[in-house]
């Protein structure tokens, strides 16, 4: 169980590293945080939920517009980007951007990282 | 009412379909309703219309809560493709649904500019008597 723990952790430090990302967090799809690296003013349970709402509104989405399985979703605000993709059948991979992030470069990560973290959930 | 608000819109919904990447495109009111699409079916824009009025919905409260200042624009990528929906003006929302393999950056710049376009002639005419 610490393994897991601690292979989540690489995986959310890896999306933390790329310049712009502020904020990352595995959380299961019924929006119940999993881990997080969130900077402290930040609510890890609010954000589990807001990401739940969105890919819970984007998959029915996509199901009512036949465009196949949900896979990401980017809501994108003044202040920054709120990235959430799928991790697995169970969880999702969200972080926070801020506005002027390489959006190309954030996503490749965090797509990378989210199917690892898919593969270290569906393992245990 | 300016009686060209119509054709107007028609336009700018046309004008974005004629890129390759962008497979349809609807103008909609923020509560659901449609006000210009170029889609096959009346019904194919009312359901386009009210998913993209709970996508924009969800997006606000999230941008809200999470103290992201105001909603711009929500991506949201599937098997087949994209939906885009963007803000245009306060009144209506863009969307748009892009080939999965489409130019993301080219299709947000032309996103962007139909969507000024769009929303200062919603803003001048009325959106709520247009509604089809």
């Amino acid at each position: 169980m610490e393994h897991l723990m601690s292979d989540l952790q690489k995986a959310m430090k890896a999306v933390r590293q790329v310049p712009g990302i502020t904020a990352v967090a595995i959380v299961r799809r019924d929006g119940i945080v999993i881990d997080h690296l969130l900077p402290k003013p930040v609510d890890a349970r609010l954000v589990a939920a807001m990401t739940a709402a969105i890919v819970g509104t984007s998959e029915m989405a996509t199901e009512e517009l036949y465009h196949g399985k949900f896979l990401q979703s980017i809501v994108e605000s003044e202040k920054g980007k709120v990235i959430s993709v799928g991790a697995g059948d169970e969880a999702l991979v969200v972080a926070l951007v801020e506005p002027a992030t390489n959006l190309g470069l954030a996503l490749m990560t965090i797509e990378k990282q989210a199917a690892k973290v898919g593969d270290i959930l569906a393992a245990c | 009412m300016n009686s060209n608000l119509r054709p107007k819109l028609r336009e700018i919904v046309s004008e974005l379909t004629r890129l390759k990447d962008i497979l349809s495109a609807a103008i909609v009111r923020r509560d659901g309703l449609v006000i210009a699409h170029d889609l096959p079916t009346e019904s194919d824009a009312r359901k386009i219309a009210a998913m993209s009025a709970a996508i924009v919905g969800t997006g606000e409260m999230a941008a809200e809560e999470l103290e992201h200042g105001r909603f711009l624009r929500s991506i949201i990528e599937s098997d087949v493709g994209k939906i885009l929906s963007t803000g245009a003006g306060p009144e209506a929302i863009l969307v748009t649904l892009v080939r999965r393999d489409g130019n993301l950056g080219l299709v947000l710049m032309a996103l962007e500019k139909a969507a000024r376009k769009a929303g200062s002639l919603v803003t001048q005419g009325g959106a709520g008597v247009e509604v089809s």
